[in-house]
């Protein structure tokens, strides 16, 4: 186990993109690390350079205080768990987890066959130890995936994308069992994804990446509540942040629906007359029907009418088309790089499940402007962050990480814990 | 896709005509191989009497049994030695980044489109005056570097189709490059290398203008050429029957690697050409 | 084997001066593995054939016979212009040029017709590709001997099949010209049509099934989806059978021994050289046949627009 540092790490590639540009990131020993953004921003090139897989330019890679730039990935001490798995079909379940073992000379028979039947019994492959890959189902291969990993001890796990390759159900489960994996042994772990809930619920802290640039790194309280910028705004959160702009009036705040008092942080910031974007998630709308008037009282109310809703049992989506007028290109810029597509500007709002708003028909809404953020529309950054609030959600971030490896309840030395 | 039982008909009358198409030629040799005396002569497809004369006659030329054992030797040491080194050239350049990659596969290239004629000739000189002419060894030659780029394409193909993590992930789990190549790529790669090794049996098999050209007697020449020289018991009497009987005889081991091999032979075939 | 492998060990020697040079370990180590193994196969295919093919362009150039070794002689292009110049040189190109177009056009059809049958019949398959397998594999000179033997009129089925008597198949240009196309057509139209049947296992069949539902009928299926999706297999396919088509020699030497003004360009370079010992004239025959596969294989490439090199996958 050790923790990685990451210096002003460089990918540039012979044709000159830089793949990966000037990232610093310190991951502490034991830390869960998630390294997310849409595709193309690098994350699964920053895995490779932890790795070896990938050369790196420039900059330095420190794992466990040894510089390991140039040393081969079989030199580093790590082990990877790849998208597709990349089991050897030629070996048994048995031989593909003690693979690793075998490489490092002088190991006793008996030693591979008890380090191997530990980590399988831990992911629960016993029964399937003489089996060959092709016979495995998805989730059994991820295991085999994840055994191989576990098997030695190693400084670190890297894990690229290893549960897109498996339903939505069986993800769910890997999901929590990495999770409590990665808790009992206490290694260090980057864990590249582009699927949100991945990344909200695994890590300890998520780096955001956009075209090879660090966003911001913080915990996932942190991106969804206080984001640094409009493009880790618009990544955290499913349905992403709805994005309207926002003419600066005096001391109101004009929006396409409705209009709000300029919020004090943005105060001092901000110039008479200048167009702004307004952030505002799905969830700080509700059905203003529903509501108590204590409530209703702190946000803005408006009236709309609605396109379409989405009833899925538990929750409710309304969407309310909306012209976005000067900024229109740019947020659809902003979708592009997101992966997603903007066919109109529209506001998608989270309702109460038992609203019985109808679709072309108008509704009275409620937005809680009290978490509405402000972007620069040139720069995307955040006006209206709250640097207390965010201190303190990383304060609670690191007490949390301290608790856990400050009580381990395994010998560190030992590859796969005991029960 | 559903087919109605008609259209599906219609597909095996053409499977039956196709295989009628490709067998009767040989029969139609294995026919004549047997015919006897006046038989031979007879303008008929079989033969009235079997007869097992003919190969007793070939067996027992030594013409014929020193060209088998040449054609048999020669392949087997010219296929081994080709698979081998195309195996590692083949993982060279489906795997790994160094300059003059492309020097080697624009080579390959070039001596599958260069006429066999063309090199023959020059050969023909130059063994002449270095003294292989005529040897085993002046053969073996020519039939590597004939053989060596299609069995680079094969195998490339077949590389090329193992998934690169398969060595990334054994260089994580600790192995070397020559490790990861010995452990994990070759053991894949194993059903590519015995496909490339069938089909440069075949090419060196069927060889005829190196044995002719660079042979003068029975020392190296293979089968299909001594079929071209080969005399019947008198000088005047072609020896069409024992000619036939010498070609059911050589057609044997290509028809036991087919019958043994075909699933392999056909996708080592069209993933060397389309796709490798 | 073990040379191979020669990375830094330990990380006092992997850190500090490495820094400075661009390539690092593994790029380097990746060069060195690559000509490693990649060179004894590249020599091999070089030493035989580069020498060969220089020494041949050198040896055009003089007049020189095997059996008067004193009396060699440069001429510069002479031989070339005494090659082009004679009759003979262009009907022997004219009936290699006219095999070449009927054999492959021949193939191409019943090759594809061929791999029809193959992609589409549910039952027979293994028969039908092990059967289809017997002619490729089988040695050219046998299969020569086969249809020689079959047209012969004193031993062969054939005439008596046909009722045509004792017509002498061997006895006029054309009718000798059609019994080495019929056996070419035989024995390398299997390997076309496995070319073509990889092309056409690559199509979705959910192409298919749209043009049905879009109401193509049988034909407009094949002339407007299958033709168009498989345009990279049939040229691989024709490039590869026209080249090969070109050289033929094989069952030219066995059915006809060139009689009858049957002789290709391929058996011509053989005759000058080997039977005539003419080495000057016949090393110029062969490069004048090397020049014209050349071009063949740059007139295809041209022609289709589809760079071969990314056919040939080296992505």
């Amino acid at each position: 186990m050790a923790a990685i540092e990451m210096r002003n790490i460089v990918k540039e590639y012979g044709d000159g993109f830089k793949a990966v540009n000037d990232v610093s990131l310190d991951i502490a020993d034991g830390e869960f690390m998630i390294l997310v953004g849409p595709s193309g921003c690098g994350k699964s090139t920053l895995l490779r350079m932890i790795v070896g897989l990938e050369d790196i330019t420039s900059g330095d890679m420190v794992i466990g205080g040894d510089r390991v730039n140039d040393k081969a990935p079989r030199d580093r001490n790590l082990s990877m768990v790849f998208q597709n798995y990349a089991l050897y079909p030629h070996l048994t379940v048995f031989e593909n987890i003690a693979f690793p073992l075998r490489l490092q000379k002088g190991i006793a028979e008996d030693e591979i066959r008890r380090r191997v039947r530990e980590a399988a019994e831990m992911l629960e492959l016993n029964e399937h130890l003489d089996r060959k890959p092709a016979n495995l189902s998805g989730g059994q291969r991820q295991r085999v995936a994840m055994g191989r990993a576990i098997v030695r001890s190693v400084n670190a796990f890297l894990f690229d994308e290893p549960l897109s390759n498996l339903d939505a159900k069986l993800r769910g489960q890997m999901r929590t069992e990495i999770s409590r994996m990665q808790r009992r042994l206490g290694t260090t772990t980057v864990y590249v994804t582009h699927d949100q809930t991945e990344a909200m619920t695994l890590g300890d802290r998520v780096a955001v990446l956009r075209r090879g640039f660090l966003q911001q790194v913080a915990s996932p309280r942190e991106l969804y509540e206080q984001p640094v910028n409009m493009f880790v705004a618009g990544f955290i959160g499913s349905p992403p942040m709805n994005f309207l702009p926002a003419v600066v009036d005096g001391d109101r705040l004009k929006l396409p629906l409705f209009s709000v008092g300029l919020p004090a942080a943005a105060r001092g910031r901000v110039a008479d007359g200048q167009l702004l974007i307004a952030g505002l998630r799905p969830d700080h709308f509700e059905d203003a029907r529903l509501l108590d008037s204590a409530k209703r009282e702190r946000g803005a109310v408006f009236r709309a009418r609605v396109d379409v809703t989405e009833w899925l049992g538990d929750s409710q989506y309304a969407y309310i088309p909306f012209e976005a007028g000067e900024v229109t290109k740019q947020l659809a810029e902003l979708a592009a790089e997101l992966d997603s597509e903007a066919l109109r500007t529209q506001l998608v709002v989270s309702i109460d499940a038992m609203s019985r708003l109808r679709e072309n028909h108008e509704g009275e809404f409620w937005a809680d402007t009290g978490r509405m953020h402000l972007f620069d529309p040139r720069t995307g950054e955040n006006l209206t962050r709250d640097e207390a609030a965010a201190a303190d959600l990383a304060q609670l971030e690191q007490e949390k990480l301290r608790e856990r490896m400050g009580s381990p309840g395994t010998a560190s030395d030992e590859p796969v814990a005991r029960r | 896709m559903s087919t109605s039982r008609r259209t599906q008909a219609g597909w095996i009358a053409g499977a039956i005509l196709i295989i009628a198409y490709a067998v009767i030629p040989v029969l139609w040799i294995v026919s004549l191989s047997f015919k006897e005396g006046d038989d031979i002569t007879n303008n008929a497809f079989l033969p009235t009497v079997w007869s097992w004369e003919n190969y007793r006659t070939v067996f027992a030329s030594d013409l014929f049994t020193t060209a088998l054992r040449n054609s048999v030797g020669m392949a087997l040491i010219a296929t081994t030695i080709s698979v081998i080194l195309a195996t590692l050239a083949a993982y060279a350049v489906s795997r790994l980044n160094f300059p003059g990659k492309r020097l080697v596969l624009g080579v390959a290239l070039a001596i599958t489109v260069f006429p066999v004629i063309a090199i023959a000739t020059p050969l023909f000189n130059l063994w002449r005056s270095i003294g292989l002419y005529d040897t085993w060894l002046g053969l073996i030659i020519p039939y590597l570097s004939y053989s060596l780029p299609l069995a680079v394409y094969v195998l490339a193909a077949f590389f090329r189709e193992i998934p690169w993590e398969m060595e990334q992930a054994a260089q994580v789990d600790g192995a070397t490059a020559w490790q990861a190549f010995r452990r994990v790529i070759v053991p894949l790669a194993t059903p590519g290398v015995f496909t490339a090794a069938i089909l440069t049996f075949f090419a060196v098999w069927n060889d005829f203008v190196f044995g002719i050209t660079l042979t003068s007697s029975e020392a190296a020449r293979p089968v299909p050429a001594a079929l071209a020289f080969f005399q019947g018991a008198s000088q005047f009497s072609q020896p069409t029957a024992p000619i036939a009987a010498a070609a059911v005889v050589v057609t044997i081991p290509v028809v036991v690697l087919v019958l043994l091999f075909q699933r392999k032979i056909v996708a080592g075939l069209t993933n060397g050409a389309v796709k490798g | 084997m073990s040379t191979v492998e020669a990375p830094p060990r330990g990380p006092a020697t992997a850190r500090a001066p490495r820094r400075r040079i661009r390539l690092t370990d593994r790029a380097r180590h990746e060069r060195n593995l690559g000509w490693l193994l990649a060179g004894p196969a590249f020599i091999a295919m070089v030493a035989v054939t580069g020498y060969p093919i220089l020494n041949a362009l050198w040896l055009s150039m003089f007049d020189y016979r095997l059996t008067d070794p004193g009396g060699r002689e440069f001429v510069g292009l002479g031989n070339y212009t005494t090659i082009l110049t004679d009759g003979l040189f262009w009907q022997q190109f004219g009936v290699t040029s006219l095999i070449t177009v009927v054999t492959v056009a021949a193939e191409l059809v019943l090759g594809f017709a061929l791999a029809m049958v193959m992609h589409r019949a549910l039952y027979l398959r293994t028969a039908l590709r092990t059967a289809i397998l017997v002619p490729y594999g089988i040695i050219t000179v046998v299969s020569a001997y086969a249809w020689a033997y079959a047209f012969s009129n004193t031993y062969g089925f054939v005439n008596g099949l046909f009722g045509l008597g004792e017509f002498d198949w061997f006895g006029g240009t054309w009718s000798a010209l059609v019994t080495v196309c019929v056996a070419e057509i035989w024995k390398t139209t299997p390997f076309m049509s496995l070319l073509l049947l990889a092309g056409l296992a690559q199509i979705p069949d959910d192409y298919l099934e749209a043009a049905k539902v879009d109401g193509a009928t049988a034909w407009q299926r094949v002339k407007r989806v299958i033709l168009p999706n498989m345009k990279a297999a049939i040229m691989v396919a024709l490039l590869f059978r026209t080249l090969d088509a070109f050289r033929i020699f094989d069952s030219i030497f066995i059915m006809t021994a060139g009689a009858q003004g049957t002789e290709t360009l391929s058996f011509l370079a053989y005759r000058q050289t080997i039977s005539r010992v003419m080495v000057g004239l016949g090393s110029a025959v062969s490069v004048i046949l090397a020049i014209l596969v050349v071009i063949i294989a740059v007139m295809f490439v041209k022609v289709f627009k589809t760079d071969l090199s990314q056919q040939r996958g080296e992505r």
